[in-house]
């Protein structure tokens, strides 16, 4: 069988005001598990496992940011646009109330 | 950022009571309250904020670990709290492993970047496999404090 090309992405962090907090963080690495690919994240010097939530928020990514996204392995293709949609989602509601 | 700067020494809960997620986050909020955070008018719409973020995606991040969070109107500055749980409370976590500790953080609604590098803190602590083994054998506030430090 012949070797799978990895797939990569640039993308540009929406999800304002956050980006790529708790949540969006968690979604990719719930999506990863599910597959059978491989997913790194990439920023500078830093590269972040797909898999793991705590890796993907340590990379601290506020909107605007620019991510190097590599996905390996059967899958990777439907992998990387679930993924990219997450990361470039325009944001989720408002998590306040007002008070009054 | 360290964990020090925003965690209310006196709300952190050692044994929490509560065995469901909307029991422990409310239990957590009622802590912030008792140590002097929040206007008791205020304590239901912040917890009902957190809550509805839940629903929006669990904020377990496996490992025993969860950190339910919001940003809120009525928060005048960045705060959290800490809770045990040794029976560990479903959490629909991304391992589906119970969790075991909870920091809850509440921040100022305009305050965005704080708020990320608050979650950033507590990610960073917790990624210490040892730490969080000995966070989750505290028995008392005290001891989880002093680890912090």
């Amino acid at each position: 069988m012949a070797a799978h090309t990895p797939i990569r992405r640039t993308v540009t962090v929406a999800n304002p005001p956050l980006g790529l907090h708790l949540r969006p963080a968690n979604a990719i690495a719930r999506l990863v598990r599910r597959s059978k690919c491989a997913v790194t994240v990439t920023l500078g010097e830093k590269v972040a496992d797909g898999r793991s939530p705590s890796d993907l928020l340590m990379l601290f990514a506020p909107p605007g940011t620019e991510l190097v996204l590599e996905f390996t392995g059967d899958g990777a293709a439907e992998a990387a646009e679930a993924v990219v949609a997450i990361l470039t989602a325009p944001g989720e509601p408002d998590e306040h109330t007002s008070s009054s | 950022m360290r964990m020090t700067n925003f965690v209310v020494r006196y709300a952190i809960l050692p044994v929490l009571t509560a065995t469901t997620r909307e029991g422990a986050i409310t239990e957590l909020i009622a802590s912030l309250h008792a140590a002097g955070e929040f206007a008791a008018g205020d304590v239901p719409d912040i917890t009902a904020a957190v809550l509805r973020r839940e629903t929006l995606g669990s904020t377990g991040i496996g490992r025993g670990i969860a950190i339910p969070h919001t940003r809120h109107a009525a928060a005048g500055r960045l705060v959290a709290t800490l809770g045990l749980s040794a029976g560990g409370i479903p959490f629909d976590s991304i391992d589906e492993e119970p969790v075991h500790l909870l920091a809850l953080i509440v921040s100022p609604q305009d305050q965005p970047a704080l708020h990320l590098r608050a979650l950033e803190a507590v990610v960073n602590a917790t990624r210490d496999d040892d730490l969080v083994a000995r966070l989750r054998a505290c028995h008392t506030a005290e001891e989880i404090w002093d680890l912090l430090q």
